[in-house]
């Protein structure tokens, strides 16, 4: 275990990283570039979960995921349960995970992040709405693409301010 | 922690119990739509500080003969609306031109093209309330589900769970207008195979269901399919209102439901 004088800077990286989430998710783009926008929630639940998983672990992935439903205006319950489940797969592989390649991982990111907005759909499908294949499967591809760049900018973060 | 979501989703979706949270999640919510809209505000603050001359120059001519073309309606509207009130007078019904309005301003879109909700920076402090109807220059936009300290959320006319009452304006038929989720189109449900409705005819609210005041324009019929092999014709309208577009909205008050 490491120091716990470690954890509140820790914690208030996590924090800024799930602010500057939200703010994506959120961001005002074209509805037709809509379906572009990265998972960047999810993303970061993935990245953290795996390089620290005596920290965090379904009770945070649970909370922000409710807050991400109160901000995007979901129904409450759909980010939650999605991270929930993603953060539960994260916790029981990572060991086998770190080990693979940058694009390996990706392809792995690509099925979790589908697999999360399969799980919004359907919560979203209780309140009638209904998603699109391509709204589905684009922000996966996108994000997945975006996960060398995310685990490239988050390790050398997490190295020169030392979060573990 | 996933049974706990899902007893969230059904409570959130198949009962009111979550109500008043849901209207200080409006503020929250809000409050990170204007952040991210900070970008285009200054934006738009460095477009009107850094324009040219010329531009100005410009742009003030076009707008004064805007004025001009307005002004002159505004003469027709004035008498046009004394012998409206003349006539109802002459039928003894209630009045109805004339509401109060609360000019708002959008600051945030729903991220999920599926959702048709903005969000305005008007709020409970400036009397907003749930029902209220929105509107832009040129047509009904939607009306408010949540209300907020600072901030309201409204659900448009297109979202797939809203649907309005109509009538056409030409004739007076009453109908109902619902969204299917796509911007641009509205669709006019159980319309029969005989029914006097042509491309081009003004849909306007009717004012049935008291949600909607009367007589704000909704959409214009772009689509008449008459398929004899099924019971109802198929009716696709265009909404008037610009919802992908306007800025500035109207809060319309009329009289809140329940208060009359």
């Amino acid at each position: 275990m490491p120091a716990a004088s470690r954890l509140w800077p820790y914690l208030t990286a996590v924090l800024i990283s799930f602010v500057i989430a939200m703010l994506v998710a959120v961001w005002p783009l074209p509805a037709k570039f809509a379906v572009f926008r990265p998972e960047l929630a999810c993303l970061l639940v993935i990245y953290w979960v795996m390089s620290s998983p005596h920290r965090m672990g379904m009770r945070y992935a649970w909370l922000i995921g409710l807050s991400q439903d109160l901000i995007e205006g979901y129904v409450w319950g759909a980010h939650a349960m999605s991270l929930t489940i993603i953060a539960y797969i994260c916790l029981v592989s990572y060991q086998r995970i770190r080990s693979y390649s940058i694009w390996h991982q990706a392809i792995w990111v690509f099925v979790l992040v589908g697999l999360h907005q399969v799980v919004c759909n359907w919560v979203q499908g209780l309140a009638g709405y209904t998603m699109s294949l391509v709204s589905l499967l684009v922000p996966a591809v996108i994000s997945a693409l975006l996960w060398p760049l995310l685990t490239l900018i988050l390790w050398r973060l997490r190295r020169a301010y030392l979060l573990i | 922690m996933a049974t706990i979501s899902l007893i969230v989703a059904f409570i959130y979706v198949y009962s009111d119990w979550f109500d008043p949270v849901k209207d200080i999640a409006t503020d929250i919510s809000a409050s990170f739509h204007w952040v991210s809209g900070l970008p285009g505000k200054a934006e738009d603050w460095a477009d009107q500080r850094f324009m040219s001359r010329a531009r100005l120059k410009q742009e003030n001519d076009a707008l004064r003969s805007e004025l001009l073309v307005l002004k002159r309606k505004a003469q027709q509207m004035a008498s046009l609306s004394a012998e409206n009130v003349h006539l109802r007078q002459l039928l003894n019904s209630a009045h109805t031109l004339a509401d109060k309005v609360l000019i708002a301003e959008l600051i945030g879109v729903a991220p999920d093209p599926n959702i048709h909700k903005v969000i305005v920076n008007k709020g409970e402090f400036d009397g907003v309330y749930a029902g209220q109807a929105l509107v832009d220059a040129s047509g009904l936009m939607g009306q408010v589900v949540r209300v907020g300290k600072l901030s309201s959320e409204v659900l448009l006319l297109t979202d797939i769970t809203h649907a309005l009452p109509v009538q056409i304006n030409r004739n007076g038929v009453r109908l109902i207008a619902e969204g299917v989720g796509s911007l641009y189109e509205l669709v006019v449900r159980h319309v029969s195979n005989t029914e006097d409705i042509r491309e081009g005819d003004l849909l306007v609210s009717s004012g049935l269901g008291r949600r909607f005041p009367a007589g704000y324009p909704v959409a214009e019929v772009v689509e008449v399919k008459v398929n004899p092999g099924k019971s109802f014709a198929r009716v696709i309208a265009r909404p008037k209102a610009q919802l992908n577009r306007s800025r500035h909205v109207l809060l319309v008050f009329d009289t809140p439901p329940g208060k009359e």
